[in-house]
């Protein structure tokens, strides 16, 4: 079998990885820049367990447990820190939202911590905690190298055959008897069984060629880097009132974004002042000895937004056979990954649906399941 | 003025009394903190990231940011910080005892290894590894302080005053339009200032040529001047600028910018390049010239060129001893090389010798080995156009053997939009070419600007132009208006790195200094990991991402890598440079606007 995997980002990785190693046949990777070029080296780089509901959340926890598994085998280092994820909550609200979705991370096993504006004054001291209500604290939370997981996928598949097709845009997919035939590049056609497309926020651009359309959208989202200083900050911190997060790398360098409204679609990944100041303002009123830190640079990168802000997977039963996605991840696709990989990997070798993978399939939006979730960040 | 034209002022500003590490020094308040500290012989500004490596200044450009030194409670650029009476600077001499336990795990390296898959372990020595990096703390002193946003309107902007930025803005003014100049140093001129030597093809002076510049622009009404102002780049909504003097933050509004931010002097890459007194060669000259700071006895200037004989040249007449080496014979410059001084050529690799700063130097040879007594050493081997803002600005950039990566434009000094260059940022030579583009970019911009009454003009410059060009022999310049008519980047073809002074790569030779990284590294991606795009070499490393953002290095690495692989530099590329190139804090950002 050919298996065409159309996506050098993490998630093209993962997935080439994964079938590779279950020897699914000849396995091709088309990138159409560099490996990682998209927006899985413009990550904030945060892995979390906490969402609103379930399925996410249940998808996460054996998705970075994945990825522990495997750091073991990569070359590279993925550089896990759990330094956890905080919360600031600045209303009763938001407090009876997270002490009600507890239950249900208590029951998965990752309860989290409720504190008090003393105890988070106690335990970070550097946060202005003078308007914050109280605080939930996920410590299974936290960070990974983005850059390393990436390589580390790409030097596992390779070593296990990938052929991997850089600067190698895929322009069209040729269907013939509503089955995937070949894929169309620059210099020519390529004869494929199956097709897999991992492009992110490129996504709709090949899929909308032939015919099918997913509601989803992406959105532009900007990020702030310091200068780096002596590692102080462990956990991210999420400021519920201005929308700001903001944490520090293991570098040392202080990393955060702010909501800005941005317009949708593809536009140019640059970074707008305007953005950076709303940030340094939300920032240095919750961690005033910011102040001194220095911006050093901005970058942007697509959030791939679905109308219930969770990934897509697999396929619907009425597409050309042999076409799969996985895209659509709405802001925290770099932890799901490594289970995307997997179970599709099965999926697709199988033919079965793995009940993990079963609420994420783009049929939910047909039959009307949606997962609703609306704890996103950023 | 006269004094100084004369070439003999004397250090110059109120005598102050500063202190390093509790000792008390004599400095100068028109002298920045680390030229005082220098010329006393204090040369250690701080340690680097990772390794604890002893560090000073390589150049006195605000830009290039490689070691923050602790002056009062602040972590600061100690060549942007002018001496005051009482300043406190403070290096710490100790290495925390696990550095060298973990050393093995801090170079860079670190995280490329196996080591950890116990997931406890992991967990120590992550807790280890984070607190381990040579990091200023971040604390609540700047409290206190307040920035502020102001906008700025004219209807042309230009950055950087050099001979070619202040013909730019001379030329512009002459026509009825507002000007703004942007110029990071304490005052305008660039290299007229420092370098005594006059502008080759200039028929007139440098001293004169200042002079009459300096009082046309003084004198002009049109031109506003904003100094020690770094000009940070594009954003999406607006171009900025920074004082970190006036705690300002500028937001430009223009009709166009002309861009000539001059050229980088390349770190050259060696043993120990990265200990204190090793210097760009402009540095060297400011120095020397313009701050007339006694810098030794001895100098080894790395590279045969005829801006080394310029600086040679200098350095003699400032009573200096000069040796020069390079890494090939260049014939043409053979000639006048006598009256410089020693001249070792053949050079096979470079070792600079010292415990804290540079004592001496071995130099391997086709013939040998050397060893000299040198005070310090003087990178002149290769200057780059300083790119940084184009590439920021997304702008095409192609490499020129013996040039380097040069921004595309065309013989208007065209860039892009409302954007034009002019000068050493578009690869020429420094000379009267830097006057002529000055005007073109001026006329051309002007221009644009709805002044369709210079067309005439602009023609008869442009022949003026070619005809220069063709007398210096800089026929590069035709393939790069060649590139800005079409799409396609006509290919490079591989040079010797100008500035590669090693045999092999070696764990003493740094690429990066800001994140302490070495040649070794380098080779280590390429050769074991196989990246060879500079954009995968810069995620595997992190070069590029210090706080110099790889206006020292970025060159140096691509060319670096594009030897190690054997590639065309134009297939290693650079990578995307982001908005602010220099950075800003943040309470200047949150400070607010003012009117
Ligand atoms: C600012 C920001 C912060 C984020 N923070 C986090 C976080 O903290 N944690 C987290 O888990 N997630 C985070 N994310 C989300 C995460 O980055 C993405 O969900 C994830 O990287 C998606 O990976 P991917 O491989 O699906 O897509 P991408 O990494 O975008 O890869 C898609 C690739 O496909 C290629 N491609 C596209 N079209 C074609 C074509 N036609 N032919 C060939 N190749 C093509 C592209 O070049 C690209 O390399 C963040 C995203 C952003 C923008």
């Amino acid at each position: 079998m050919r298996i065409a995997v159309i996506g050098g980002g993490i998630t093209g990785l993962s997935i080439a990885y994964n079938l590779a190693v279950r020897d699914a046949g000849e396995i091709h990777l088309f990138e159409k820049n560099w490996i990682t070029y998209g927006s899985s080296t413009r990550s904030g780089a945060r892995f979390r367990v906490h969402f609103w509901t379930e399925e996410n959340s249940r998808f996460a926890i054996e998705s970075i447990k994945r990825l522990e598994k495997l750091a073991g085998k990569m070359e590279w280092n993925p550089i896990i820190y759990r330094g956890g994820y905080i919360w600031l909550l600045f209303n009763e609200h938001q407090i009876e939202r997270f002490k009600e979705t507890s239950k249900m991370w208590s029951k998965l096993g990752v309860q989290g911590v409720f504190l008090e504006p003393e105890e988070i004054r106690e335990r970070y001291s550097y946060i202005n905690v003078d308007d914050v209500l109280g605080a939930f604290y996920g410590p299974q939370d936290g960070s990974l190298h983005h850059d390393y997981v990436c390589f580390g996928y790409y030097s596992l598949a390779k070593k296990l055959g990938v052929i991997f097709h850089e600067l190698t845009p895929i322009n069209d997919i040729n269907i013939v008897d509503n089955k995937v035939k070949q894929l169309k590049t620059l210099n020519g056609v390529v004869d494929v069984d199956v097709v897999v497309l991992a492009t992110g926020a490129w996504t709709n651009e090949l899929l909308e060629k032939i015919g099918i359309r997913l509601s989803t959208e992406p959105v532009r989202k900007e990020v702030c880097l310091t200068e780096p200083y002596h590692h102080f900050i462990d956990p991210l911190i999420i400021d519920m009132g201005s929308g700001a997060y903001v944490g520090q790398t293991l570098k040392g360098e202080i990393l955060g974004s702010i909501d800005y409204p941005t317009p949708p679609g593809l536009i140019k990944l640059e970074t707008r002042l305007e953005f950076v100041i709303k940030w340094a303002k939300a920032i240095t009123k919750r961690i005033p000895s910011l102040k001194n830190a220095r911006i050093m640079r901005t970058w942007a990168g697509y959030y791939m937004m679905s109308t219930d802000n969770s990934h897509i997977m697999g396929r619907e039963p009425e597409w050309p056979e042999g076409l799969y996605v996985a895209y659509g991840y709405s802001g925290h696709g770099f932890m799901m990954a490594p289970l995307v990989g997997e179970l599709l990997a099965e999926n697709i070798l199988t033919g079965k649906t793995p009940e993990l993978m079963r609420p994420f399939l783009p049929t939910r939006f047909k039959e009307n399941k949606l997962i609703q979730e609306k704890l996103v960040i950023g | 003025m006269d004094n100084f034209f004369n070439g003999i002022r004397d250090r110059q500003g109120e005598k102050v009394s500063i202190f390093y590490c509790g000792r008390n020094i004599e400095g100068y308040s028109s002298e920045p903190v680390s030229l005082a500290l220098y010329s006393k012989g204090y040369k250690v500004l701080g340690r680097s990231k990772k390794l604890y490596r002893f560090r000073g200044f390589y150049s006195l450009d605000p830009q290039d940011r490689i070691v923050l030194t602790k002056i009062g409670d602040e972590y600061v650029n100690a060549c942007e910080i002018y001496c005051q009476d009482g300043q406190n600077i403070e290096v710490d001499f100790s290495t925390p005892f696990l550095v060298k336990v973990f050393s093995p795990l801090l170079d860079g390296y670190f995280q490329h290894r196996r080591f950890v898959k116990n997931r406890i372990l992991w967990r120590l020595a992550v807790d280890k590894i984070k607190q381990m990096a040579n990091h200023p703390e971040v604390r609540h002193i700047e409290a206190r302080k307040t920035g502020r946003i102001i906008r700025v309107a004219s209807d042309i902007v230009v950055v950087g005053g050099g001979l070619a930025g202040l013909t730019a803005a001379y030329t512009v003014s002459q026509l009825g339009l507002k000007t703004l100049i942007i110029d990071k140093s304490i005052e305008l001129g660039g290299r007229l200032r420092y370098d005594y030597m006059d502008v080759p093809g200039v028929p007139v002076s440098r001293e004169y040529l200042l002079e009459d510049i300096l009082t046309k622009i003084s004198s002009d009404g049109n031109i506003k001047t904003l100094t020690r102002t770094i000009f940070t780049g594009f954003f999406e909504d607006y171009p900025t600028a920074y004082s970190q003097e006036e705690r300002t933050l500028y937001i430009l509004k223009a009709k166009g910018f002309i861009i000539a931010t001059g050229v980088v002097d390349l770190p050259c890459i060696f043993r120990n390049n990265d200990i204190p007194g090793i210097f760009s060669a402009s540095t060297v000259l400011e120095m020397v010239n313009r701050y007339r700071v006694k810098l030794g006895e001895k100098s080894l200037i790395i590279g045969l060129s005829q801006n080394s004989l310029r600086i040679a040249e200098q350095l003699k007449r400032s009573g200096i001893d000069v040796v020069m080496v390079d890494n090939s014979r260049s014939q043409s410059i053979q000639s006048d090389l006598s009256r410089v001084g020693e001249c070792i050529v053949n050079v096979r690799e470079i070792e600079a010798v010292g415990r804290k700063c540079v004592e001496k130097a071995n130099i391997i040879h086709d013939d040998g080995r050397d060893r000299l007594e040198v005070d310090f050493i003087v990178c002149s081997a290769f200057s780059n156009p300083d790119i940084l803002i184009l590439n920021q600005l997304d702008s095409r950039l192609i490499y020129i053997g013996g040039v380097g990566f040069v921004p595309v434009h065309d013989e208007y000094m065209h860039l892009k939009d409302n954007i034009f260059i002019a000068g050493g940022v578009s690869g020429s030579p420094y000379s009267i070419l830097h006057l002529i583009e000055g005007e073109i970019a001026a006329l051309s911009a002007a221009y644009k600007l709805g002044a369709k009454e210079v067309e005439p003009l602009i023609e008869e410059k442009i022949k003026e132009y070619r005809t220069k060009l063709n007398e210096m022999n800089v026929k590069w310049k035709n393939k790069v208006f060649r590139n800005s008519r079409s799409e396609l980047i006509e290919n490079s073809s591989f040079t010797y790195p100008p500035t590669l002074f090693i045999e092999r790569p070696r764990r003493d030779a740094f690429i990066c200094f800001c994140e302490d990284i070495t040649t070794e590294d380098i080779s280590r991606t390429v050769h074991e990991k196989g990246y060879t795009l500079l954009e995968l070499v810069k995620r595997s490393l992190g070069v590029c991402t210090g706080r110099c953002q790889g206006r020292l290095c970025m060159v140096n690495a691509a060319l670096y890598v594009s030897y190690l692989s054997n590639l065309d530099p134009s297939q290693v590329g650079l990578t995307k440079a982001r908005a602010p190139v220099t950075s800003i804090p943040l309470y200047i950002l949150a400070g607010g606007e003012e009117e």
